[in-house]
């Protein structure tokens, strides 16, 4: 069973890159506070400057969404490119569980892995995905695995010459190694919050983890450059279950210790990690595993909630890293402090990034009309769709004429205003995020309407063939349509966006009975059958690596549904459970077959099995009325040069920062 | 005074026990969503959630959940905040490591704050009391009365905007990676934060001097200073002065304590790794041991200075006797 | 007669108030005489403790309108620099209140509170000031006065208190002391104590004693003359015998009559108070200010202000009836009662 990430822990927000839900509903209310103090401020003629005085009359911001899309993956600025320096960050939340690779289910942590601290097996360019950024590339591995005929074992062959940070820099990697990190991950006490699920697929993985063997079966070393995993079933997903960083190799540390370095910290393996990027934490070489775990000090480059600091791996090697520029030299990462403050900061050269920030509006307005500003300014997307999920057994939307008809009459242009405008995402026009299909549906939209403003028209056409329409007028007539149960998050913009829509389909004679919770309980409420909750106004979903498999299973996968997660729509689910949970409708489609299908599928070809199988969701089973897909927004100080976007972890690419000769 | 001393000791424990009870009631008994899966995220296999629970001792009874986290409420050594429990769900760092650490940062600002607006604001007390319905008095009023009145977290940012961002003339916020508290100090980075933190209290402090001064100087004994003869300087120092900042002594001592559990907005804004930071952060996260021990911590050090300035009302006001 | 030390000339006390102007003092003249003791008597609010204070300098400009003269020792105390008015004031004239409970500062030891009077006025060292402070204590009957006078005050009981206050008044040899009230707030034995105390103290230290009082019964024993204060005005002026034996104004009757006697048995005949409460001192009533009470009034009392005027030697009242009236009235109704 497989989920995404992409998200913090409590964060089950796509879109939410901050250390939890509630800090981003916080920050938010900064936000709008902050600006109507600037407002308050310019009245007072105190600083008239505050709101952006130099914005130029009757412009609108058609050109921020031209900006859209890939920017610069090499000097946009024209300067050139030179090492050295140090970066200097902020974030306004901290990783979410101190950096154990095990536990650390959160993309700005994955970001500080890929480009900096571990490598794995396989690996990412850093880079967007019409650059090629959601490829797979060899990285600790010579080559991408040789799949056996019945594509249930994989082979992997390791580089030489990988060897870790100090105290271990003499040590190179071995697939001893790799087996080590995976026997790390089955225990389910280290991998507190992480995403060991995503692993049952190897041959003995599960057993490992109860206790139950002393061996995971489906894994062999037979030499320290050759690593064998075998699968219970065919999953082409498999390669990219070992570019993530949970399977990130852990140094051995004397025939006693199993689990290497990490022996003894099952809580804190993040404060002494050994790494194998271009980086470490500062004071890494002070680390002393010959003391008894409790006893070691963690290193000083990490201190959790205050501050990070990355210095160059002396053990790290270039020469066997094909994918990390790695041009500065050190990268300190303050935590915490006001969102608004940042971007001041970055404004006056003290800071080059605010990893999680929020561009706030002003800052955001400033920077798309000023041309001297604009390449400053990097919108790409993040990789998380925005959506509203039917319960198809629960009336009226067990009919497809009437989901058809809520997709049409929705007014996604004015959503995605009340989210924040156009810079902050693309109208969402079907369901998986483009780069988990390369791009194959970037512009396709079944339910597209004249300015993305929703057609009451064409929708009210579709609503007259359903059964709930008797007359055929296009106004939902049966009682089932007045008071339909449905959920939301009480958080900013979800109550406004609930008024929205409701105003959008009351001319198809659709009432809502809208129910508003905390984010968890929402989702609670929106995952379990027995709630009977028709319509769910507020979820939405980030991948956790480039494979459809993290949108298709865990969303539409009839073993998806409670007390598994997140199939809302009841997708495949079975006539029993349908009347246990107190339905009248006793069938709902399934999906199962064509997910395997895609899943089946090996290289590019899963690409196009990802976009079928989209396209028969959009329109043959309508779960869903997408909307969103979120945009990441950064905005970074004048003296970095070569800003990139990775869409693994769908943040800037901190390795290809270059610091301006002249800046360093 | 010993059997005094003792019986507030354990009424402080008991207030300990009370407040960590409604914390605990509120975090685990009523949270806003399931720790565990919070802690997991959404997507995962019941199998994980499970695992997270237990990791928490979230499966155990109520009564053994917070009787563990009881243990370390008792303000002794090796059981205070002790280690197995009180550590963060986030990042499992020990609450007692994280708060001891952070204290220098928190003691620096308060203890900053605390003397500007005792300079500032008994002064200005005293000023409008004496001159009273003067211009002064009247400036020195509404000084207070915007002090009072402006949110902590809006000063902060108009602060940092105008003085740092605008004209440079204070230093950014945040303490620089590597910098330690005292160069913090003396580089003038707290010089903000103690203008934001103070000037509220500075405020407070004016209309609660002045007033207090005023009522006193309307008493018995300042007219049987004056009829001996004493100059008005003497008799508003030595007699007025003497019993209108006694009370002054008890709100001081709990502000101070107060803020030294935390500056909640004030450390969060300027980003001043301190103990107020750490307990937004919490809240933020649901960390609940973190809440529990930052609340456990904060009421600790608010039930101490109540006890201290008991002890300390008992030196300046000869009339309390402690029984 | 020789020159008085005290003469108080037209003395008027006005407050302005939101209300109107409060004429707590509205034109009083007396005189006292070195060493001798003076009784003034009024309900709260005749004025008899403002026109005192303002002899003390404790109620000044502008806080109130204050017309008339203050001469004291040949010099006029109105006009006086407020720093040459500090060194007459706890030095030459110098005054105990009402409410000995607060009256000392709570905060400072009681031995302190006396001796920085002291320093206040003599040159001498902190040493000195506390030895003279102790003896004070022990002249004013305090027991112990060496240990007391490192207590605080709520380590006294009120007549202590009484007694600490009064060694602090009289601790630099005052040629005045003023008693506001002196016993009012403390018990009935107490208060005689005091009372022997004062008059005691005034012969050995040889000073004029104005003793402030709305009980008329407290001055009987002690005062060589009474003054009788009513809305801010002196309504009769003698002495003790004159006042006692044969009062002249009907508000001294009522006065009188209040006072409790030996042997009377029940409440109703033992208290014969003033029918009616004191008039506004904003608004005073047209003719005599007494006369919406005065059982004796008749017409020209409610239009036209009778003076004070001396019937007999320093006798005098401010009152319209005849003196035949005056004498027939008091021999009949307030005579036979006491």
């Amino acid at each position: 069973m497989i989920h995404r990430a992409r998200t913090c822990p409590g964060g089950w927000d796509p879109g939410d890159r901050l250390g939890s839900v509630k800090q981003e509903e916080g920050e938010g209310g900064y936000v709008r506070r902050y600006l109507k103090v600037l407002a308050l401020v310019a009245v007072l003629g105190l600083v008239a400057a505050a709101c952006g005085g130099d914005e130029g009359g009757g412009e609108t911001g058609a050109e921020t969404g031209a900006e859209t899309g890939a920017t610069g993956a090499t000097g946009e600025t024209g300067a050139d490119i030179q090492p050295g320096g140090t970066l200097e960050f902020a974030m306004l939340g901290d990783v979410s569980a101190a950096f154990d690779p095990a536990k650390e289910y959160y993309s700005v942590t994955w970001e500080y892995y890929r480009c900096c601290l571990l490598r794995t097996l396989l690996g990412y360019t850093g880079k967007t995905t019409a650059e090629g950024g959601a490829d797979l590339q060899p990285d600790i591995a010579s080559a991408l695995p040789e799949i056996s005929s019945d594509g249930l074992t994989y082979t992997f062959t390791l580089k030489s010459g990988v060897n870790y940070s100090p105290p271990f820099e003499d040590v190179s990697v071995t697939s001893g190694d790799i087996v080590r990190a995976l026997e790390r991950v089955a225990d389910p006490n280290a991998s507190v919050g992480g995403y060991n699920f995503y692993y049952n697929i190897i041959e003995g993985f599960a057993e490992f983890g109860e206790g139950k063997a002393d061996t995971i079966t489906g894994v062999e070393a037979p030499d320290d450059s050759t690593l064998i995993v075998t699968l219970t079933a065919p999953s082409g997903y498999l390669p990219y279950l070992f570019s993530m960083h949970a399977t990130a190799p852990i140094p051995p540390d004397g025939p006693d210790e199993r689990l290497g370095a990490a022996e003894g910290h099952t809580k804190d393996y993040g404060r002494y990690l050994v790494t194998t990027g271009p980086y470490m934490f500062l004071g890494s070489e002070n680390l002393d595993f010959s003391l008894p775990a409790d006893e070691q000090t963690p290193v000083a480059g990490y201190e959790p909630g205050q501050s990070i600091q990355l210095v160059r791996n002396p053990g790290y090697d270039p020469a066997t890293d094909g994918l990390r520029p790695a041009y500065a030299d050190a990268i300190n990462v303050s935590i915490g402090g006001d969102n608004n403050d940042l971007y001041n900061k970055i404004q006056a050269g003290e800071l080059d990034l605010v990893v999680d920030g929020i561009v706030p509006p002003p800052v955001l307005r400033t920077y798309s009309t000023d041309p001297t500003l604009q390449p400053l300014l990097h919108i790409n997307p993040s990789d998380a769709v925005r959506y509203i999920s039917f319960n198809m057994a629960a009336p009226p939307f067990d009919d497809i004429h009437v989901r058809k008809a809520f997709n049409l009459a929705l007014d996604k242009a004015g959503m995605r205003t009340l989210r924040g405008g156009e810079s902050t995402g693309e109208i969402g026009g079907h369901i998986f995020v483009n780069s988990l299909q390369d791009n194959l549906l970037a512009d396709y939209d079944p339910y597209a309407t004249p300015n993305s403003a929703g057609d009451i028209t064409a929708a009210q056409a579709e609503m007259a063939q359903s059964v709930y329409d008797t007359d055929g007028d296009g106004v939902c007539d049966d009682p089932v349509c007045s008071g339909i149960l449905a959920v939301t998050d009480e958080a900013d913009p979800y109550p406004d966006q609930a008024a929205l829509i409701t105003q959008n389909m009351e001319p198809l004679g659709l009432v809502f009975d809208i129910k508003s919770f905390e984010r968890t309980t929402m989702y609670s409420k929106c995952n379990d059958p027995s709630a009977q909750v028709a319509i769910c106004l507020a979820p939405g979903w980030g991948k956790d690596f480039p494979d459809g498999y993290t949108f298709a299973d865990p969303l539409f996968g009839s073993a998806a549904i409670f007390p598994s997660c997140c199939n809302y729509s009841l997708l495949g689910a079975s006539p029993e459970l349908l009347q246990e949970n107190g339905y009248s409708v006793t069938e709902v489609p399934s999906v199962d077959e064509q997910i395997a299908t895609a899943n089946a599928q090996t290289g590019d070809a899963r690409f196009q099995g990802w976009a079928d199988l989209d396209v028969t969701l959009m329109e043959e089973v309508v779960p869903w009325a997408p909307y969103f897909f979120d945009n990441n927004v950064d905005v970074t100080s004048a003296r970095i040069v070569n800003y990139s976007f990775d869409q693994f972890a769908g943040l800037a690419a901190f390795d290809h920062f270059a610091i301006h000769p002249d800046a360093q | 005074m010993g059997r005094y001393l003792i019986r507030r000791t354990l009424f402080m424990i008991l207030v300990l026990f009370v407040v960590s009870m409604i914390t605990f009631i509120i975090f685990v008994k009523l949270p806003a969503a399931d720790p565990a899966r919070r802690a997991v995220g959404r997507a995962t296999s019941p199998e994980n959630v499970e695992a997270a629970r237990k990791a928490f001792g979230l499966d155990k009874p109520l009564y053994i959940q917070y009787g563990r986290f009881a243990r370390g409420l008792v303000p002794w050594p090796g059981l205070f905040l002790d280690e197995d429990v009180y550590y963060s769900y986030a990042n499992f760092v020990p609450v007692k490591e994280e708060i001891l650490g952070r204290l220098p940062v928190t003691i620096a600002l308060a203890v900053g704050a605390a003397i500007t607006w005792l300079i500032i604001g008994i002064p200005i007390g005293i000023i409008s009391a004496v001159r009273r319905r003067s211009i002064m008095d009247r400036g020195a009023m509404v000084f207070a009365l915007i002090g009072v009145s402006a949110p902590v977290f809006w000063l902060a940012y108009l602060f940092l905007y105008i003085f740092w961002f605008k004209l440079g003339w204070a230093p950014p916020s945040g303490i620089p990676i590597g910098m330690s508290v005292w160069e913090a100090v003396l580089t003038g980075r707290f010089i903000l934060p103690w203008a934001v933190l103070s000037l509220a209290f500075a405020a407070f402090y004016a209309r609660m001097v002045r007033g207090n001064l005023i009522e006193t100087m309307g008493e018995d004994y300042i007219r049987t200073a004056r009829a001996k003869g004493l100059s008005e300087k003497r008799v508003i120092y030595r007699h007025g002065l003497r019993a209108a900042l006694t009370p002054v002594v008890t709100m001081f001592g709990l502000d101070l304590a107060g803020l030294l559990g935390g500056a909640f907005i004030t450390e969060t804004v300027f980003n001043l790794p301190g103990v107020g930071q750490y307990a937004v952060n919490a809240i933020f996260n649901n960390d609940f041991p973190s809440v529990m021990g930052v609340t456990i911590f904060g009421a600790f050090f608010i039930a101490l200075a109540n006890l201290l300035v008991d002890v300390a009302y008992a030196f300046l006001d000869p009339r309390v006797r402690y029984t | 007669m020789a020159e008085p030390l005290l003469e108080v000339n037209d003395l008027a006390v006005h407050f302005p108030t939101e209300d109107g102007l409060v004429k707590a003092v509205d034109g009083i003249s007396f005189s006292v005489q070195p060493g001798e003791s003076l009784g003034v008597v009024g309900e709260s609010g005749s004025g008899k403790s403002v026109s005192f204070l303002t002899v003390m300098g404790l109620i000044t400009r502008p806080q109130a309108v204050i017309e008339g003269e203050i001469i004291f020792q040949g010099q006029d105390l109105l006009t006086l620099p407020s720093e040459e008015m500090r060194n007459v004031r706890g030095a030459k004239i110098s005054m105990i209140f009402q409410d000995p409970m607060t009256s000392l500062h709570p905060y400072y030891k009681v031995g302190a509170q006396i001796s920085e009077a002291i320093r206040v006025h003599q040159k001498v060292s902190k040493q000195e000031a506390r030895e003279q402070a102790v003896e004070m204590l022990r002249r004013v009957g305090i027991p112990r006065p060496d240990e007391r006078a490192d207590q605080y005050p709520h380590e006294f009981s009120g007549g202590m208190r009484q007694r600490a206050m009064i060694a602090m008044a009289l601790s630099l040899n005052p040629d005045l002391l003023i008693a506001d009230e002196p016993t009012t707030a403390l018990d009935v034995t107490v208060q005689a104590q005091i009372l022997d105390l004062i008059d005691r103290l005034r012969e050995e230290f040889n000073a004029a004693v104005v003793i402030i009082t709305h009980d008329l019964g407290v001055v009987a024993e002690h005062c060589d003359h009474i003054q009788v204060m009513y809305a801010g005005r002196i309504v009769e002026a003698g002495d003790r015998r004159d006042i006692y034996y044969k009062s002249h104004h009907p508000y001294t009757w009522g006065l009188l009559s209040s006072i409790p006697r030996l042997g009377e048995t029940t409440v109703k005949e033992r208290l014969n108070p003033i029918k009616g409460l004191p008039p506004s001192l904003i608004f005073l009533p047209p003719g005599c200010s007494f006369n919406p009470r005065c059982p004796h009034a008749f017409d020209r009392c409610r239009t036209e202000m009778p003076e004070l005027l001396p019937s007999d030697g320093h006798h005098a009242s401010r009152c319209h009836l005849s003196l035949a009236d005056k004498e027939r009235i008091f021999n009949e109704e307030v005579m036979v009662r006491s």
